[in-house]
């Protein structure tokens, strides 16, 4: 999986550098119109092309049809009976190709969220590093048998430290004084883990950000396929996760600043659902 | 393929390089840019109307309480340059107050430029009467209470046809914005006092946003919460507002609980109301000095819960955090609950003990009307983030609460904040005050521009204590502090004052040379070390009767023989006769009314503090020679006003009748945190006011600032108004 992560990591990586000096509307315009004619070209190859058509026209016919004898109720409702069932037919046909778009969408959805759901840490703010032990490592720290310490790189300060009773979270306040991509270490009895912590102004920081690492399993998707950008520690590490708040707001940062709309994701679908449209004639795909 | 490199050239309209990806980009880029100009500049236009003000301005900065005598003495001092400045170019006058000098009376003086006959505000609090007895509520607004909702399977269900229960604006009058809004002049007021829930803006001109008066979530002026490992179940509340509850701990989750109380739940049904709470956990560190708070919020609508999650050290505060108070996602909100925000106090680490502020209204998402228009709230929160949005901001109740708790068989006395603590929590206030002028000046473009600070006032009770040149000795040194911590703290109050020449100097910046500024305040202040209970001085002179000699403890329904007593107290300056056919159980005749106001009138201007002689009343208002308009008496909507106002003399203040208790005596020494009060006789605690233009009036009031802000707009004075045009050329 990891090698999966760093191939599309890469893949994300070299596609945003041309677009590194654009607003976020801009370049999230340019990926999402790109993904949208992708998308649709991927429908064109996977779907059944000619027996989607053939129930288009078949419906366009008993359109026909039942504008043409609207006085006759046997023809009516057959053409009706025919619409709904070419319709069906059309429902059914389009699933295998739906399918087949959902396997890269999750990551595509995850690299965006990288760089469109979070933003960084404001210059000045105060973050809490939040750190959930193994249940061994826990019970060792809580006996003093094992030490767990947070390290930063420069221009971070780390504040205070706080453990819940049973030793199976630590946290750390730590505030952000420069901008930049800074590190930080977790130190767990001999082993080291990183997490990093972008700070500056919305859209300063280039790469993607991700506001966790983890190797719990939660739900139903990996979360090491949601978050893609930092290794996740090992199934036995003595830390399970690592994660820093502050990055996300409750809402995601606005695109655009119109309510609804402003939201990435929307805007996304918005935009990649009117280009495959814009270029279905184009491309003379059926759907 | 002909066919799709022909489009591209027709999407394109250039011939460089078409069909690359960098064509469509470029298109789509300019089909973007257009569409944010578009955006840029109609959607921001669309909730704004055309000023019709022609770029004339006038602002008008109010700082609640800012004494003339104190901000004289920092301007010698060459503290307050941008003050000097100001009063080198127009000048610096005493402000003529309102009788009574209360501030919720001096603002609707200010709104509506008249007395308080004009609007009906006489005192923080009214009475009204309910079954016979009596009952206060808050002057400037009161809640009235809708249909009693329909009960199904043992909840009550109110239905969208029913009337609900309603806040209403109760001062009367018309603002003197309204004539702006007519005019199609803009006026935007932020922390506007004595006006909650906001007028309604016919025109739309008008963006307001409530100050003094507006409540908290549970529709109280202010309740903090006060958890302690050290409360039990029964601890009781402080005296003085504010609620305490205790924190257990959960040895399984190691970990401390409590419970924030919310509002009651519109759709149980109980004898008190059940409650809606929000369990709150706090877990110390084993070691360290510092804890985890956390809690949960319910998704309002539709959504995951929210978690709350925290960090605080001993004595550190957390900024605002999200509270919701969910019914049920059936209730008639349609589920959204009931949003507010709170700052925690982590007072002690462990065992625990934590101050939570009165939970004030989300400005992002409102439960209550604090703004006209509504949305001017998120505009707000947009552009400022979080901000106290109840009127007494600072919380002079948690600085005055104690509760008695046994400790293992000894009595002892906790208190909840400090001067210090009090002096961190209204500067948050000063604070916030200051972003959200940035905010204001940024926004504003002409119209009227109205900004207040309540911090000088609030500050001002707790460390007001100036001592004056050449007075009597024995009321120089303070009532509960020594000489040096009453010059400590005189000094966080100057600290304040001296904040406010900076805010001012923001204001002349923005003002630049056309503008007309206006810098005032609705009173001063007076330190004082003797209170008085007007009721037991009535009672003591023959006035009121008592059901039972003995019985003094209580309130006035439960004690007093209405059918022997004269007149009474309510509020803090307000006696009422008791006139038949006006009160429940009159006694007064209407013919002998003016009898008895004259025997009490002299009476009180005789009275004499035992302590050394000295007189107690300066002034006795009567309200028939002194209010003008409906609500003075014999005016169509008198029935609330009083009789007389008692103003005392320096040194003196009134404990706040109505509450009845008449076991105190008439007068004695003040021990209490509050130092500095106002509620005297209106001659002695005059406001200040400050202009860049000169005055043609020697003895400016409060109530002609409407007529002379309306001048400035060319509207001439309405026929209400009793002020006067403070630039009108002398007759
Ligand atoms: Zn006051």
């Amino acid at each position: 999986m990891s090698a999966l992560n760093r191939l599309s990591n890469w893949l994300f990586d070299l596609t945003f550098a041309p677009m590194a000096g654009l607003p976020p509307w801009a370049s999230l315009g340019v990926i999402s119109a790109v993904i949208g004619v992708v998308m649709l070209l991927a429908y064109k190859y996977t779907s059944w092309q000619s027996q989607i058509g053939k129930a288009r026209d078949e419906i366009k016919a008993r359109m026909l049809a039942m504008k043409l004898f609207k006085d006759n109720l046997g023809v009516t409702l057959s053409a009706q009976g025919g619409v709904i069932w070419s319709s069906f037919k059309i429902l059914l046909l389009s699933i295998p190709p739906i399918l087949v778009a959902m396997i890269p969408m999750v990551p595509l959805l995850a690299q965006l969220a990288g760089r469109y759901q979070f933003a960084p840490l404001p210059t000045g703010a105060v973050s809490e590093v939040r750190v959930a032990l193994s249940d061994a490592f826990a019970e060792k720290e809580q006996h003093g048998e094992a030490e767990v310490a947070l390290e930063a790189s420069d221009g971070v300060e780390v504040l205070d430290r706080w453990r819940s009773g049973d030793s199976r979270q630590v946290w750390w306040r730590v505030r952000a004084d420069r901008p930049g991509m800074h590190t930080l270490t977790v130190r767990a009895g001999d082993q080291t883990f990183t997490k990093q912590l972008p700070v500056g102004e919305p859209g300063s920081i280039p790469a993607a950000i991700s506001p966790k690492l983890t190797n719990h399993y939660t739900g139903m998707l990996d979360n090491t396929l949601m978050l893609p950008w930092e290794p996740a520690p090992p199934a036995d590490a003595p830390v399970r996760s690592i994660e820093v708040s502050g990055l996300m707001t409750s809402v995601a940062p606005d695109v655009l600043p119109i309510p609804i709309l402003g939201n990435w994701i929307v805007y996304f679908l918005i935009v990649s659902i009117l280009f495959a449209l814009l270029f279905k004639p184009l491309f003379n795909v059926r759907i | 393929m002909q066919n799709a490199e022909c489009r591209m050239k027709a999407i394109c309209r250039t011939e460089r390089d078409c069909g690359s990806t960098a064509c469509i980009a470029d298109g789509l880029r300019s089909a973007l840019l257009v569409a944010l100009a578009f955006v840029g500049l109609v959607l921001p236009g669309c909730g704004e109307k055309a000023s019709k003000a022609e770029g004339k301005k006038v602002i008008v900065l109010g700082l609640d309480g800012m004494d003339p005598r104190l901000l004289r003495r920092l301007m010698d001092e060459g503290r307050m340059p941008t003050f000097s400045k100001l009063a080198a170019k127009g000048g610096f006058w005493e402000l003529g107050t309102s009788v009574p000098p209360q501030s919720p009376v001096a603002w609707s003086n200010f709104i509506v430029g008249g007395d308080p006959g004009a609007h009906g505000v006489f005192d923080f609090i009214h009475r009204e009467f309910e079954d016979g007895q009596i009952l206060p509520y808050y002057s400037t607004n009161e809640t009235t209470y809708g249909e009693k909702p329909y009960e199904m399977f043992g909840f009550y269900m109110p239905m969208p046809w029913q009337e609900s229960s309603k806040l209403l604006l109760k001062r009367g009058g018309k603002p003197f914005w309204d004539y702006l809004d007519e005019k199609g002049i803009p006026s935007r007021l932020y922390r506007i006092p004595a006006n909650y829930p906001p007028s309604e803006s016919k025109h739309g001109y008008v963006k307001a946003l409530s100050g003094m008066g507006t409540t908290d979530l549970m529709g109280t002026q202010g309740t903090f919460q006060w958890f302690s490992a050290e409360f039990d179940d029964d601890v009781g509340s402080p005296d003085d507002g504010g609620r305490a509850a205790p924190l257990k701990y959960d040895m399984e989750m190691q970990r401390w609980h409590c419970k924030l109380a919310g509002i009651p739940n519109p759709m149980v049904i109980a004898a008190q109301g059940a409650e809606m709470t929000i369990p709150i956990y706090i877990e110390p560190d084993r070691e360290e000095s510092i804890a985890r708070i956390s809690y949960v919020n319910q998704a309002p609508k539709w959504g995951m819960d929210q978690p709350v999650e925290f960090l605080l050290r001993e004595g550190e505060w957390s900024d605002w955090k999200p509270v919701v108070f969910l019914p049920s996602p059936f209730d008639p909100g349609g589920g959204a609950g009931s949003r507010g925000i709170v700052r925690f106090q982590l007072r002690k680490a462990d065992p625990p003990e934590l101050y939570v502020t009165p939970i004030n209204f989300d400005p992002a998402y409102p439960s209550g009307k604090i703004t006209e228009p509504d949305d001017f709230a998120q505009e707000l929160a947009k552009g400022v983030g979080p901000f106290y949005t109840k009127g007494f901001a600072e919380d002079f109740h948690a600085r005055e609460a104690k509760i008695k708790i046994d400790l293992g068989g000894y009595a002892t006395e906790l208190r909840l904040f400090d001067d210090e603590d009090y002096k961190t929590q209204t500067q948050f206030v000063m604070d916030e005050g200051k972003k959200l002028l940035t905010h204001a000046l940024s926004e504003y473009k002409d119209g009227l521009l109205f900004f207040y600070f309540s911090s000088t006032d609030l500050v001002g009770h707790v460390f007001y204590w100036e001592p004056e040149p050449g007075e009597p000795e024995e009321f120089t040194d303070h009532p509960v502090r020594d000489d040096e911590d009453a010059e400590t703290y005189t000094k966080s109050l100057r600290e304040t004052y001296v904040q406010c020449d900076a805010e001012l100097a923001k204001v002349l910046e923005k003002a630049g040379d056309d503008a007309t500024v206006f810098v005032m305040s609705d009173h001063g202040f007076m330190r004082y070390k003797r209170k008085l209970n007007l009721n037991t001085w009535l009672l003591e002179n023959g006035f009121i009767s008592l059901k039972d000699e003995e019985k003094r403890r209580g309130s006035l329904n439960d004690l007093v023989d209405w059918s022997k007593t004269k007149a009474y107290s309510f509020g803090l300056n307000a006696i009422y006769l008791n006139l038949k056919g006006r009160e429940p159980q009159g006694a007064v005749d209407p013919k002998d009314r003016d009898a008895v106001l004259r025997e009490i009138s002299d009476k009180l201007r005789a009275t004499r503090d035992p302590l050394d002689e000295r007189p107690v009343v300066k002034t006795v208002y009567r309200t028939d020679e002194v209010y003008h308009g409906d609500y003075a008496p014999g005016g169509k909507f008198d029935q609330h006003t009083p009789d007389l106002i008692v103003g005392l003399h320096r040194e003196y203040v009134v404990r706040l009748g109505g509450t009845g208790d008449l076991s105190l005596k008439w007068i004695y020494n003040n021990t209490g945190e509050w130092s500095a009060d106002h509620c005297i006789a209106a001659e002695l605690v005059p406001g200040i006011l400050l202009s860049n233009r000169k005055i043609t009036v020697t003895d400016p009031n409060l109530t002609d600032l409407a007529p002379t802000i309306l001048a400035e707009f060319g509207i001439e004075k309405p026929e209400k108004m009793t002020g006067r045009n403070l630039f009108a050329p002398p007759k």
